[in-house]
């Protein structure tokens, strides 16, 4: 293996978990998440050679993942009626009841706020990034994460003004 | 805002608990499976929407790419470096100068006459991101900004420091070093260029948003270095911004109309870009800062270099060098070499008395090639 090999295992195994994390925040499904962002880092080594010259190769990933988890969800999407006639669905992790809650308020929001939801909160990127990152006006954003806030608020008790204060 | 970070981060935390981290060999597998995938995919495309004509132009220009019209010079020597990846190739005081690369702080010296390297030079520093040959001296530069003065006379670092006072006491990432217009200049942390003065030592921060050295050539009137490309923004792809020596400023900026370019030159001959991702090398005039040339290598051209009315470049990956006559934008050949630069640490050119010398780093190796006349 070379440098190349090198530097890209390097980078793999220093961001998978921060990835997968911010990943399963918005597909809510372990398995979706860890396909999606196994595929994007697929795409990124054979490409390394370009990606290592960005300022963040990361964030590549995470878009090229978030693209490749948004086709899934749909795709799932129209999967659902027929895998709910082929029995139980697969084991889920044991949560808390607090992560249950919010893990329930994610899947109640759509996917585009969840994104903003995510990007915004757990990821810390400014409205600005978002939008670039998901190639979107700034004001579609600022709309997603309002709605997305104020939907999680709803249901977990949060205060929806604070949405969109860490910009 | 807090509150529902620390609850996403527990929630995500509990969520991916029980995950296991894949082995990254099968994603660069399953990368590899991919390519080939699309690659087959996109010749069926081909076939199916009856190209065929143009599918086997296509292979034949591909062929003639790959095999090279004819021979236009000749690898004439290997030379085997210690080390595993060396940085940067510079060529005075009639020998050839090599940086021992990133944790290896020497510099090799390579008698052109014997083609063996016959001094290895300690440096203070760990590591060596490039060379450089200029006022007298050997110049190298750390991954750190560190600077060492070589006497070529006495084979011993004489002189060591940084390239300019905020390198002494703040983390700072050298990507480049090039001697032209009697300075030293050294891209810096993706942001600036300092022009060091050398017989002071004393340097001059030029502020140049996503200045990337492994792309910066000196000459053609300005100091030309490629821009680092933003992820987010998209900005900075295939473009070169322009350093007025006059005014330590940038002067313009410059766009070679192709996503990404490897490497830069800039001499009597004009300035080049080499755009490894579409296969292409762009003249610039640098008078007014527009290609006025576009050439169709194929591969993945990376270095480039000039001189004695020719440009020779690179291709990271095919073990091959490429001749452009400068005068006609003709390709005129190609050589074969031995060694091929991993692409992330893109093989360094350097022209001399008629003499290619061009640094590879897999294997670690530096090739002599001889032009045909």
């Amino acid at each position: 293996m070379g440098v190349a090999g090198e530097e890209f295992d390097g980078f793999y195994a220093a961001s998978y978990r921060r990835l997968l994390k911010q990943l399963v925040a918005v597909t809510g499904d372990l398995a979706e998440a860890e396909d999606a962002l196994q595929e994007a880092y697929a795409r990124a080594s054979v490409r390394w050679p370009r990606l290592v010259a960005y300022d963040s190769p990361e964030a590549w990933v995470r878009r090229v993942a978030m693209n490749v988890a948004v086709s899934g969800a749909r795709r799932a999407r129209r999967r659902t009626v027929a895998l709910g006639r082929l029995g139980p669905q697969p084991a889920v992790p044991e949560l808390t009841p607090d992560a249950l809650d919010l893990a329930a308020a994610l899947r109640s929001i759509p996917l585009g706020q969840r994104q903003a939801v995510v990007l915004h909160h757990l990821v810390g990127l400014p409205v600005g990034e978002i939008a670039r990152e998901l190639g979107l006006p700034a004001g579609t954003v600022k709309a997603r994460l309002a709605r997305g806030r104020a939907a999680l608020a709803r249901r977990l008790a949060l205060d929806p003004e604070e949405a969109l204060s860490s910009e | 805002v807090s509150d529902l970070r620390t609850r996403l981060d527990r929630l995500t935390d509990q969520l991916v608990a029980g995950a296991v981290v894949p082995d990254p060999a099968t994603i660069r597998r399953r990368g590899r499976r991919r390519q080939h995938r699309m690659v087959a995919l996109g010749l069926a495309a081909l076939l199916a929407a009856g190209a065929a004509v143009p599918g086997v132009l296509w292979l034949r220009d591909r062929q003639d790419t790959l095999s090279g019209p004819r021979p236009v010079g000749r690898e004439v020597a290997v030379i085997t470096l210690p080390g595993s990846v060396p940085q940067g190739v510079a060529v005075g005081a009639g020998s050839v100068w090599v940086g021992g690369g990133v944790g290896r702080g020497v510099v090799y010296r390579i008698d052109p006459a014997t083609n063996r390297v016959v001094a290895t030079i300690q440096l203070t520093s760990a590591g060596v991101e490039d060379v450089a040959f200029g006022a007298g001296a050997v110049w190298a530069v750390s991954p750190g900004g560190q600077l060492a003065r070589v006497d070529p006379a006495s084979n011993r670092q004489v002189a060591f420091g940084y390239v300019d006072e905020r390198a002494q006491t703040a983390n700072v990432s050298a990507t480049g070093l090039r001697f032209g217009f009697g300075s030293l200049w050294v891209a810096v942390d993706g942001r600036a260029v300092v022009r060091i003065n050398p017989a002071t030592g004393k340097g001059t921060r030029i502020a140049a948003p996503g200045a990337y050295g492994r792309t910066m050539a000196v000459g053609a009137g300005g100091v030309w270095v490629g821009k680092l490309r933003s992820t987010t923004t998209r900005e900075g792809a295939g473009a070169v911004m322009r350093i007025d020596p006059a005014s330590n400023r940038v002067a313009g900026t410059v766009t070679a109309g192709a996503p990404w370019c490897c490497g830069v030159a800039a001499g009597d001959e004009g300035v080049w870009l080499a755009a490894a991702t579409s296969g292409t090398v762009a003249r610039i005039d640098p008078a007014t800062g527009r290609a006025v040339a576009t050439i169709r290598l194929g591969g993945r051209p990376s270095a480039v270099g000039v001189g004695g009315g020719s440009v020779w470049v690179a291709d990271d990956q095919a073990r091959q060098l490429w001749r452009i006559d400068a005068r006609t934008n003709q390709v005129l050949g190609s050589v074969a070499i031995s060694g091929i630069g991993v692409p992330t640490t893109w093989p360094a050119m350097e022209l001399t008395d008629g003499t290619l010398w061009a640094l590879h780093t897999s294997p670690a190796t530096i090739s002599r090639i001889a032009p045909h006349r």
